[in-house]
């Protein structure tokens, strides 16, 4: 991203509180480039669905601010809306409305929806058109789901773990998805997910948030580039570059390490050993400052 | 346009149809007792004794009144559901409208589709409003005709006799309750709170509305034994001063000498004050019907208006 492009997805000092003031983000600081498949990785609580809900306009930032394309969605909601297409957690169809008449109301409220393609993507995944909403299974909603935020053109998509409810077959049919709409539009797409196998097969850059903080932001790539894993002994100290011990039920013991020029030697990490590392190293961080 | 009426069908079918069928009864069943008490076709002097007693020499000279009194009760019931119903039929509809998709979560879709919540909350409502307007017109038609059926030797349209449970009102009330009710689902967003609050509010609208518009009216005075036209509204009695300003009895009361017993205070009253009544002549009735349907505009506007506040500012969750 050169340094006068504006972002897809930005924050800059987001924090927000829920009633009794709780933080669900504090101090958040990033960007998401245009084009870029984002898998945005954390475990329940860690703050994905507060802040893709900023994004979308439904939360408002407690401090900081959130734009989209440049464009605060609390001072311009249309001007963001227009640019988003969303997902959300739980199915959110009219359980009365059949799937043809879901796509009539997205006509209706965006008059450039590709009804061909949503038409097309549906009948590739052999969901009827007349079929009521409330009688699909979990993964058919869920496609459903995607089938209108791709239709809607939005240059931008945001979905907050369409993935939780589907089976594998689903599931893999929904990244397919996501991947060649991806190639094929550049659209940028923001996944957030707390299942990191799934998210590795679709996604190329990775946002890990941990009780609303920022843990790792950047190429998923350059991620399994500037990290190795060692095996260390729990009394041994720890070796140059350190971030974790990782946590792991199967014996062994397993050190997450940053790459220095010195220290390149180790296994290549899998991406769960980068997302559990940083995570027990944020953990570790939070019971020393408790 | 076409879209969203089919959506506001498809969500609320069962509700519609039942609304409908409910005020196609009750405009029938006023259709039927206006006709048939119409059919009992009273002479001018048996007319006279609708409004007053009859004794058995009335009954022999006006066979047709004990008939007449038969059915005027049920004319009555039926009056008192058309009034409840525009009002039930608002809150219902307008409770379940936001709440209905914060409740099952479907506002998150929508909320995203529409770019514009505003616009989502017109295109909502107006199907709705219309359909308050179709359903209830027929009903406040029927209704005027079995009051003035009830009424034969009254101009109802000029008359405060069953105000409120007939005529134009009906639409305008129900539309009041239409944006209480969405009002009300859009704070609470939760369907049966919504629905509880809605009908509570109705029901207070039922009993405020024709109250506060026809207490608007300013009374006129009358002295005792003056004729007062029949469907006007008696407010109070007091005393007319000599300098022409009329006070309640009570305060013309706390005028007697103290030194006067409590029992003779009355006798001082008498000699003080000319005896009036206060009423609201029936002649006002029209004012007073458009002051509810101005009052009832208002709310519904003050209310809609509340609702497209909360509703672009709230979670859709």
């Amino acid at each position: 991203m050169g340094s006068n492009e504006v972002p897809a997805l930005s924050a800059r000092g987001l924090a927000k509180a829920y009633r009794k003031r709780i933080l669900a983000v504090s101090g958040l600081d990033l960007d998401i480039p245009e084009g870029s498949i984002t898998a945005l990785v954390g475990p329940n609580g860690a703050g994905k669905s507060t802040l893709i809900k900023t994004w979308i306009g439904f939360e408002r930032p407690t401090r900081g601010s959130v734009q989209v394309r440049g464009i605060d969605p609390w001072r311009d909601r249309s001007g963001a809306l227009g640019l988003l297409g969303y997902v959300s957690q739980s199915p959110s169809l009219y359980r009365e409305l059949s799937v043809g008449e879901h796509l009539d109301l997205a006509t209706h409220y965006r008059p450039e929806f590709d009804r061909a393609t949503a038409i097309s993507r549906l009948e590739d995944l052999a969901i009827p058109l007349d079929h009521r909403a409330g009688d699909l299974s979990g993964g058919q909603a869920a496609q459903v789901g995607l089938a209108l935020a791709i239709g809607s053109r939005a240059p931008i998509l945001l979905l907050d773990e369409p993935l939780a409810s589907l089976d594998p077959l689903a599931r893999h049919d929904f990244l397919t998805i996501l991947k060649d709409d991806n190639r094929a539009t550049g659209r940028t797409i923001v996944l957030s997910s707390h299942v990191v196998s799934d998210v590795r097969r679709a996604c190329n850059r990775l946002l890990l948030l941990a009780n609303g903080r920022k843990m790792l932001d950047g190429s998923i790539a350059d991620q399994l580039a500037a990290h190795v894993v060692v095996q260390s002994s729990p009394d041994a100290s720890p070796p140059p570059g350190f971030v974790a011990r990782i946590p792991g039920d199967d014996g062994t013991d397993r050190v997450l390490v940053h790459t220095t020029e010195s220290n390149r030697l180790g296994d290549v990490p899998s991406l769960e050993d980068i997302v559990l590392g940083y995570l027990a190293a944020g953990r570790s961080a939070l019971r020393a400052a408790a | 346009m076409k879209a969203i009426a089919k959506l506001t069908w498809r969500l609320s079918r069962f509700e519609i149809s039942g609304l409908a069928l409910a005020s196609a009864i009750v405009t029938a069943a006023a259709l039927i007792v206006a006709r048939q008490l119409q059919s009992l076709v009273l002479s001018g002097p048996c007319q006279a004794l609708i409004q007053g007693g009859t004794d058995s020499s009335d009954l022999a000279r006006c066979p047709g009144i004990r008939q007449f009194a038969d059915v005027q009760p049920t004319g009555s019931l039926i009056l008192v559901a058309a009034s409840v119903l525009p009002l039930v039929a608002g809150a219902l509809m307008g409770s379940q409208l936001v709440a209905r998709d914060v409740d099952y979560r479907s506002a998150q879709l929508t909320w995203w589709l529409s770019t514009s919540r505003f616009r989502w909350l017109v295109e909502r409502v107006v199907p709705l409003g219309l359909l308050m307007i179709v359903l209830f017109t027929p009903t406040a038609i029927a209704s005027t005709m079995l009051e003035s059926s009830m009424n034969p030797n009254i101009d109802v349209w000029h008359s405060f006799i069953d105000f409120g449970q007939w005529g134009p009102l009906f639409v305008t009330s129900a539309i009041a309750a239409l944006a209480v009710g969405v009002l009300t689902g859009s704070v609470l967003g939760r369907i049966l709170p919504s629905l509880l609050v809605s009908v509570a509010a109705a029901a207070l609208l039922y009993m405020a509305l024709p109250e506060l518009s026809v207490l608007a009216q300013s009374p006129d005075v009358f002295a005792s034994g003056q004729p007062i036209a029949p469907g006007s509204v008696l407010v109070s009695g007091g005393c007319r001063q000599t300098d022409g300003t009329v006070l309640s009895i009570d305060a013309v009361r706390a005028n007697a000498p103290a030194s006067l017993p409590p029992e003779e205070q009355m006798g001082w009253v008498g000699q003080h004050c000319q005896s009036v009544e206060l009423a609201i002549p029936a002649d006002r009735a029209p004012i007073a019907t458009v002051t509810a349907a101005l009052l009832a505009g208002a709310i519904a506007l003050v209310a809609f208006g509340a609702a497209a506040a909360v509703v672009t500012r709230r979670r859709p969750y």
